[in-house]
């Protein structure tokens, strides 16, 4: 590319784009790069900000900010615990407003959790939806009567087990099956993407309200599997809903899931017009630095490598689902930062006896130990490099899956990192 | 499907070489979690039910030979976006490759291993001769320079700069398009030639995966361009020509002591030299950009130069009225007519491939959209009769010259 | 339920079922009860290797004879369930160099025919061996599908009226005299009690056979020995691969049908439950196998699974792996018991043989004379003859492509596939679960390990009404939890990014660690 960037910053999860959306508001000139698409195509689209506190307990927490207090105070390393309740609420706000403001339509329920309906059945607790999972919670809240309708041939779903593992405490909760593939075409087999393309279309949304207003009855809110469009996500719901009469909704389904993939689409999307390019393709391989000031970071591509020179970095690379911490028979490391993780010294202790079980596997704590300014510290305990920082699941003292606090952890440490580079100099 | 291999131990060397690749391509790390699939539009779409993902799966099961006799690989337009998508890093695009390279020469479908033996024995694609070449680009520039009396063709010019290749489509069928392409080079005051012979800007031989026919034509090519001395080799609007010749530099080790370019960075190169006098009223229509997979996904994920950023510079000065499709860069889709697949034979699936791609640009309400890139130009022209669309593919030249404003 | 009968065979393993096979094919009437599903014990959980006789024929000739005669009555009668792969012992830098003739000769004494060959000739039939292997021996190895096998033996005897109960623990034996009476047993489904009362009882319940044997007041001695096997993400050899050098840990290497198994060790244990590998253990199976296959030191695997191999004592108390591998069968009049018989020990591969001597001393007791036809007549679905060549199997079910949804991508399963498996346990009174599914049709037994086959068949059995209320979803965390034993341990490379994707599907999407 030739060009000089502010910052660059790898990692195109949550975490990096919303450092770069925070980094495009200090109007900083910035790249971000990453190998893939990153986890967002993996989640519900539903922003978490802590769920359950302590894991030990698994005890849900109805009062996120409140659980949050208590986090950061019985752990000062937490990722929270770095960024500090004031910031942490500062980004959230920040971020929660900007896609409350978008075309997915966001919404928060002030200052508590909502619950959402998941695919198999589960509530799942969360902070911030997009419109097309609001009634989602709003109908399990109220226990409003709600019909649950599956599609056949599409086995990533099933109604009937929504509704039974509802049921005893919802008892106005239905499931109903409905044959959308002669709607779209012998040819096209239902899969997700044919699906949500389909729903993009008003005459196949018609033929399908024709399918399903006998079933309604008396329900006040439809939920469906989260195939119910791409970007028109939201005109689709709003129009299903208008010819039935009750309120459609999306139920979140699993890897991919539409609702994440929307959220990372926009996020790009926005980036892109504010002059912030997302660039995919390839994995950053190395750091190349001069004592402790990073000068650039090497893109590799399948033939050919390039350096992309900055001012300041942030990384956000993840866990080991992108590659940015491997594992090996003996140890956890960094890839990029290369650097030991400290795992528990036996693989045996990486991981508890059970897998659901509490309080959560020892290794998802491992990870990148930071100072206050969230910069990687090295052996000696000094950071390892005066203009790099790292944001997101990477960082260590968090289980963010146990905690349901993942999308939080990436938004605010995703905001205090670009912040801590600001005051340590950035233009 | 249809059987293609014909003896046992043709089948167990097909099944240990394509197991090996995908070893190799990182099938081992598929974490099936399906975002190949979900992202492709020829995905599961007839009875042989292929997919990327169930592809790495058979040929790691054992059943590569099965995979080498689908038609699904060639249906498949090798645009990438799988590769680009997966978490886990698995060249899917290169195993479907090695896939269609394990396929006899005489067994490949339609006319794409024909057209790469034209290109290889002949110099073109199409067998026009030098004589009818020549003739024909004098004739365009001729008509042109009723309109602009100074232009000059540059046939053959020993040490210019430019060396442009054009795509044999053009001569044979849209012979007006080489007066945008003359006008804008004319523009640019730039030092440039075509040349008599190995002026086809195109290497099919990548699509089927023959690799010697792909070395061989690329260094004859590149022989011709050394004998001129020129400095650049710019490919005018195609995007698999760009691209197999980068790649194939880097593959066969070929060290051409000349500059590759896509056309695209040449306008914007130029343009950032202030070369051109421009007049955005000229295309007041709303235009949307269609990003070629081998000039923007297939570089930008090999390390080379791509074109995403500079045809977005160029169109910002040349039009009033660009929007983005989505998904845009590197995350676009396939027009529906790489890799071959215009003439691979699958008319049914090109047209279910270009769902997707009507999608994106009803969606924009352009009534042009950008295209450079020749094959991407004659997909999205398919599309639009098929769909009967009021849209219509527009080549960046085309934009650009009617935006020159020329004293 | 009450349910008389000629002989009841306690275990529902591969011996078991050979015994229920060999007994109604001599027109004895028998029942079969396995306290789990099948293949519970040793037998779901070995190498899968049909022994040529090689590995043992220097250090325990008895044995190997066993193997040499059975391997080839068992390929010509349960070929289906056997990939005649063949096997190579390959030697390396530092390996015994006079053990490649010590076994050549002890081969030709128990007539196992083994041929020496050019290791150049094997490194290009096997691309990943390696390259510096010094003396190679070929032999007739093969791998075996133990589960199909258990399913062919079951159902050869079903279909000649035998019974099978599954999920049904034997819980006590009532004894008059010298002679059981009663057998208990209950029911793990729904808690029914039944009662059986047999003319002749024949414990082949593999490691538990000491404790059916104090249920009748019977001593049997033996040992229990663990041995733990890695397996690869994708096959890696075409045959069989042994060490050229007296039986070790980890120095055998199995193709299984698309993956590859490798092990295993042989360790002292106490009990029977819980059984699991720590890391130790597993770095040491992979280091074993890296020296014969690079490869392995840097191969995806994703699951670790022991089995505990009963060994019966002999009194001199030397190594696990001196003791015969040969099988004893107890005729326990000797403890003055005269209506029960209890086979032990042994391998996989002389299942039949001991089945046959089994049954030929039940037929005995019950005074008939009908004779062991087991190795001449073939299985059920072995008829033709065709071996189990796995690509061709797999692509008997992939061409044509199965209609419908695919449930587990994996092991390319579709949803057709599923309900008639489903429709077909549902007959035999089975119960239904996703282990069940697993054990019949390799869903889960993937790279995902269930955690995407697994949701959907839930999702599917919802559907059809098999599971109701949260049942289902039980059932499912219940199989991940079964599948995490063996999950745990090759947590590292990419199986952990597989895990980790499936713990942020589970716990961060669906909260189904939660309890809300």
């Amino acid at each position: 590319m030739g060009e000089r960037y502010d910052m660059v910053i790898v990692g195109g999860g949550l975490a990096g784009l919303a450092a770069a959306r925070r980094a495009g508001l200090a109007g900083l000139r910035c790249l971000v790069l990453s190998a893939s698409p990153g986890s967002l195509p993996y989640t519900s689209g539903a922003l978490d900000l802590l769920g359950v506190y302590p894991t030990e307990t698994k005890r849900y927490r109805d009062q996120p900010w409140e659980a949050l207090s208590e986090l950061i105070e019985r752990e000062p390393h937490h990722p929270y615990g770095r960024v500090g309740l004031g910031r942490v609420r500062q980004s959230l706000d920040s971020f929660c407003d900007y896609l409350e403001a978008g075309p997915l339509a966001y919404s928060r329920l002030g200052e508590r959790n909502l619950r959402l309906i998941s695919a198999v059945g589960t509530i799942k607790p969360t902070f911030a939806v997009p419109a097309s999972l609001r009634s989602n919670c709003e109908a399990l809240s109220r226990r409003r009567p709600t019909l649950i309708v599956g599609l056949e041939g599409f086995p990533s779903f099933s109604a009937v087990q929504v509704v039974n593992n509802l049921r005893d405490r919802w008892p106005g909760l239905r499931a109903a099956r409905i044959d959308v593939r002669p709607l779209i075409g012998a040819d096209q087999r239902l899969n997700l993407f044919s699906l949500a393309a389909a729903f993009e279309r008003p005459e196949f949304r018609a033929a399908v309200a024709e399918l399903l207003a006998p079933l309604v009855g008396k329900a006040r809110h439809l939920g469906l599997p989260a195939v119910l469009g791409v970007e028109g996500v939201v005109e689709a719901c709003a129009d299903l809903s208008q010819r039935l009469g009750a309120e459609v909704f999306e139920i979140p389904l699993i890897s991919p899931s539409l609702p994440g993939q929307r959220l990372g689409d926009l996020l790009r999307r926005d980036l892109i017009s504010k002059g912030i390019r997302v660039w995919q393709g390839a994995a950053v391989d190395r750091i190349v630095a001069e004592g402790r000031r990073v000068k650039a970071l090497r893109r590799a591509g399948k033939h050919r490598a390039e350096l992309i020179e900055a001012e300041h970095f942030v990384l956000a690379t993840g866990r080991f689902f992108g590659g940015g911490m491997e594992a090996s028979q003996d140890g956890v490391r960094d890839r990029l930062l290369d650097i030991d993780l400290g795992a528990p010294t036996s693989r045996d202790d990486w991981h508890m006896g059970t897998f659901l079980g509490a309080p959560g596997h020892p290794i998802n704590r491992v990870g990148v130990e930071v100072d206050t300014s969230l910069r990687p510290l090295g052996a000696d305990g000094a950071p390892l490099y005066d203009n790099l920082f790292v944001a997101g699941a990477m960082l260590a003292a968090h289980d963010w899956v146990r905690e349901k606090s993942g999308a939080g952890i990436s938004i605010a440490t995703g905001h205090a990192a670009v912040e801590a580079a600001l005051e340590l100099g950035a233009r | 499907m249809s059987e293609k291999i014909k003896t046992l131990e043709e089948r167990q060397r097909v099944r240990l070489s394509l197991r090996d690749l995908v070893f190799k391509a990182g099938g081992d790390r598929c974490l099936s979690c399906g975002a190949c699939v979900a992202g492709c539009p020829i995905a599961d779409w007839n009875e042989e039910r292929l997919d990327p993902r169930r592809m790495v799966r058979l040929v790691q099961n054992g059943l590569g030979d099965l995979v080498v006799e689908q038609d699904w690989i060639w249906q498949c337009t090798n645009c990438g976006k799988c590769s680009c998508t997966c978490p886990a890093g698995v060249d899917l695009s290169a195993i479907i490759s090695a896939a269609r390279g394990l396929v006899a020469r005489d067994e490949t479908p339609g006319q794409i291993q024909q057209t790469a033996d034209l290109h290889r024995s002949t110099g073109n694609n199409m067998q026009i001769t030098q004589e009818g070449w020549v003739e024909t680009v004098e004739w365009m520039a001729e008509e042109l320079q009723d309109e602009i009396p100074t232009l000059e063709l540059p046939v053959e010019v020993q040490g210019a700069e430019y060396y442009a290749t054009i795509n044999s489509k053009l001569p044979m069928y849209y012979p007006l398009e080489l007066q945008d392409i003359f006008k804008v080079f004319h523009a640019a005051g730039a030092s440039w030639t075509l040349a008599r012979e190995w002026w086809e800007g195109t290497n099919y031989a990548m699509f089927t995966g023959d690799l010697e026919g792909w070395e061989e034509t690329l260094r004859r090519q590149v022989a011709k361009v050394q004998s001129l001395g020129c400095k650049t080799m710019a490919y005018t609007e195609c995007g698999h020509g760009y691209y197999a010749t980068l790649s194939g530099f880097k593959r066969f080790g070929i060290e051409a002591g000349f500059e590759i370019l896509h056309v695209v960075q040449l306008y914007a190169r130029w343009m950032r030299e202030g070369r051109f006098k421009l007049d955005p009223s000229r295309n007041p229509q709303r235009i949307t950009l269609h990003d070629p997979c081998n000039a923007v996904r297939q570089p930008s994920m090999a390390g080379f130069p791509d074109i995403a950023d500079d045809a977005r510079y160029v169109l910002s000065r040349i039009c009033e009225d660009f929007v983005e499709m989505s998904p845009n860069r590197e995350a676009n889709y396939c027009c529906s007519g790489g890799g071959g697949a215009l003439i691979a034979g699958f008319k049914r699936a090109r047209s279910h491939y270009g769902k997707v791609k009507v999608d994106q640009v009803d969606r924009t309400g352009a009534a042009q959209v950008c295209t450079p890139c020749v094959n991407c130009f004659d997909g999205l022209s398919g599309l639009a009769t098929e769909y009967d669309r009021p849209w219509q593919p527009i080549h960046l030249w085309k934009l650009l010259a009617r935006a020159i404003v020329l004293d | 339920m009450k349910i008389e009968t000629q002989v009841l065979v306690i275990g529902g393993g591969l011996t078991g079922a050979g015994v229920l096979r060999d007994l109604a094919m001599r027109g004895v009437e028998a029942l079969l009860v396995e306290r789990r599903d099948i293949n519970a014990g040793a037998s779901g959980a070995n190498h899968g290797l049909l022994h040529s006789g090689a590995r043992y024929a220097h250090t325990d000739p008895t044995s190997a004879r066993e193997c040499v005669l059975e391997n080839a009555k068992l390929k010509r009668v349960a070929s289906a369930c056997i990939d005649p792969c063949g096997g190579l012992f390959v030697s390396l830098d530092g390996d015994d160099e006079d053990y490649p003739r010590a076994l050549l000769d002890s081969a030709a004494r128990i007539g196992l025919e083994v041929e020496q060959v050019d290791p150049a000739e094997v490194l290009a039939e096997e691309p990943y061996l390696n390259r510096d292997i010094r003396a190679v021996l070929r032999v007739p190895d093969a791998a075996i599908n133990p589960f199909m096998a258990t399913i062919a033996n079951l159902r050869a005897a079903t279909d000649l009226g035998a019974r099978v109960l599954l999920h049904s623990q034997v819980i006590s034996m009532e004894r008059r005299g010298d002679r059981i009476v009663k057998v208990e047993a209950i029911r793990s489904t729904d808690g029914e009690r039944v009662e059986i009362f047999p003319e002749q009882v024949v414990s082949a319940a593999g490691p538990w056979v000491d404790q059916i044997g104090a249920l009748a007041g019977v001593e049997i001695p033996i040992a229990y020995s663990k041995g733990s096997l890695l397996i690869t993400n994708s096959r890696l050899v075409n045959r069989v691969i042994n060490r050229l050098r007296p039986p070790c840990d980890g120095d055998i290497i199995v193709p299984g049908e698309t993956v590859t198994i490798t092990g295993t060790t042989s360790i002292r244990v106490d009990n029977l439950d819980h059984l699991s590998t720590p890391a130790a253990e597993v770095d040491l199976l992979v280091a074993e196998a890296a020296k014969v296959l690079p490869a392995m030191a840097d191969s995806r695997y994703i699951r670790v699974y022991a089995g505990v191999r009963p060994l019966v004592l002999d009194r001199s108390g030397s190594g696990d792996r001196a003791i015969s591998r040969s099988f004893t069968v107890f005729d326990h009049e000797r403890d003055d018991l005269g209506n029960l018989v209890t086979v032990a020990g042994g391998k996989l591969t002389t299942f039949r043989l001991m089945a046959e001597k089994v049954v030929d001393l039940v037929c005995r007791r019950l005074n008939s004379d009908a004779t062991c036809r087991t190795a001449d007549v073939p299985l059920p679905g072995s008829e033709q003859g065709a071996s189990l060549d796995a690509a061709d199997r797999l692509r008997r079910l992939q061409v044509p492509a199965p209609e419908g949804e695919v449930i587990c991508e994996c092991e390319m399963i579709g949803k057709a596939q599923v309900e008639e498996l489903v429709d077909a346990l549902a007959v035999e009174g089975q119960p239904i679960s996703l282990n069940a599914l697993r054990l019949r049709s390799r869903q889960g037994m993937g790279s995902c390990q269930g955690g995407f086959c697994g949701f959907r068949s839930t999702g599917l059995l919802y559907d059809k009404g098999i599971v109701s209320g949260k049942q289902g979803n039980s059932m499912l965390c219940d199989f991940l939890e079964k599948r995490w034993g063996g999950i745990k341990p090759v947590l590292w490379g990419e199986q952990l990014r597989q895990e980790q994707l499936l713990e942020a599907i589970y716990c961060g999407s669906l909260n189904i660690d939660g309890d809300l």
